[in-house]
């Protein structure tokens, strides 16, 4: 007979890993422990759905102006635009059949390989800029912190450089995908990152020549780079807007397009 | 590394979460946003009190509890047991369109004594560690533990007899 106290540890997902092979030893033979350890976990289902509902209700303004206030105004001047100017990013309408190239992700794959980066680290430390994950490149820490939180059309600081997500998207497969553009001194850079579980996947990395007033955002919003070509590939209806934008932060960014329950 | 436009948008993301804490603290949910943009009023007077490398998301649930307790400390009538449990409150029809909006389980939830609401929100809805629901609450683990099993029993019942629940026979000598 097991213990509740250990089948709600179990349940809870706090047990050490000797308890928890005790108690799924025991689960194999004890009818009334899985009975009860059902009633468990369809407990805290319950709950999550009664509860899920409130992660997507719209937070006061208030309480967001009060943070952006006390805490933004520290940051440089040029890091502070206007949050919820996404469409001034331009959101993509999914792109016509005969625009597919299949042969994108082929060049963009050579591209990582050889490193056509000007200036961008691959490798080394946590501060790299990608790190290889399971060999696929995929962004590094600080990236991935910035891609996790950061609206688009706010700059912020990865090191010297400056990281701006230009905009997000979901892709055909479900997975939440950001466009952003990296500056360091006179080096730029734009890249395509689709969250794959915990970590960023690098889609698309591009060299950028800056432009003579060094603003990138035409560039991009030109969509005659790579990158942006393939984010046009791969988006499925509409750049996400400021509030779908807040709830996948607030989220983790998670795959959407999987079908409604 | 956490510029103060970063820390901002780590607060800002963690809202949602913030807000849903708080909808089981209250059992109104008209104090929920006023709990919450107090506790971030709290948080943000001090900063310096929050130390870069430890969990922003633990500090910031340990604050929005201990706003909790001054608020519930100061006015107390509003927010005790006998309110949840009739319908019509001062505000008479608002509140009881309040109450009809919220789910079953969300009732059942608002009529767990305060303490035990705590431990739901951070366990069970948030994923909190024992360990990490000890600490914002400031209590021991074991603490945190027989608080979750009694609620769990509590809603185990009241739940079960909507049918919907997978349940299981109590004990006679319970």
């Amino acid at each position: 007979m097991i213990d509740q106290a250990l089948l709600q540890a179990y349940a809870d997902g706090q047990c050490s890993e000797a308890d928890s092979a005790r108690v799924e030893a025991a689960l194999e033979t004890d009818a009334d422990a899985v009975a009860r350890l059902e009633a468990l976990m369809g407990l805290r289902g319950r709950l999550r759905e009664a509860f899920e509902p409130v992660l997507s209700e719209p937070v006061a303004d208030r309480t967001v102006e009060l943070i952006r206030s006390r805490l933004s105004i520290a940051a440089s001047p040029e890091a502070v635009s206007p949050p919820s100017n996404i469409a001034a990013f331009k959101p993509r309408a999914r792109p016509a059949a005969a625009n597919q190239r299949w042969a994108w992700p082929a060049a963009m794959a050579a591209c990582l390989a050889a490193g056509v980066l000007g200036g961008v680290q691959i490798s080394g430390p946590s501060t790299a800029l990608v790190a290889l994950s399971d060999g696929q490149p995929t962004a590094g820490a600080q990236l991935a912190q910035i891609l996790d939180l950061a609206p688009s059309g706010e700059s912020r600081a990865d090191g010297a450089a400056k990281v701006k997500v230009m905009l997000s998207f979901a892709a055909a497969d479900g997975a939440a995908c950001r466009q952003f553009s990296r500056t360091q001194g006179r080096e730029a850079m734009l890249g395509l990152a689709c969250k794959e579980g915990r970590r960023w996947r690098m889609r698309a990395m591009a060299a950028q020549t800056a432009s003579g007033s060094g603003d990138y955002q035409t560039v991009s919003g030109a969509g005659d780079d790579l990158v942006s070509q393939m984010a046009d590939r791969m988006i499925v209806g509409q750049a996400f807007d400021a509030d779908q934008e807040r709830r996948q932060i607030a989220a983790g960014w998670i795959r959407t397009g999987t079908p409604a329950r | 590394m956490t510029d103060h436009a970063g820390l901002a948008d780590q607060i800002v993301a963690l809202l949602p979460r913030l807000r849903r804490f708080a909808t089981t603290l209250c059992r109104n949910p008209q104090d929920v946003d006023d709990l919450v943009h107090g506790a971030v009023e709290r948080a943000l007077n001090r900063l310096d009190s929050w130390r870069p490398g430890t969990r922003l998301d633990s500090w910031m649930f340990r604050i929005l509890q201990n706003h909790w307790i001054d608020q519930v400390r100061a006015r107390k009538p509003l927010d005790d047991l006998s309110a949840a449990d009739q319908l019509v409150g001062e505000d008479g029809r608002h509140v009881t369109e309040t109450r009809m909006a919220m789910s079953v389980v969300r009732k059942v939830v608002a009529s767990l004594p305060e303490e035990q609401r705590a431990v739901v929100g951070l366990v069970l809805l948030d994923d909190c560690s024992y360990r990490q629901a000890a600490e914002i609450l400031d209590i021991p683990i074991g603490t945190v533990m027989s608080r979750l099993s009694r609620a769990r029993e509590v809603l185990q019942q009241a739940l079960s007899a909507d049918g919907a629940a997978p349940q299981r026979k109590m004990k006679a000598d319970q």
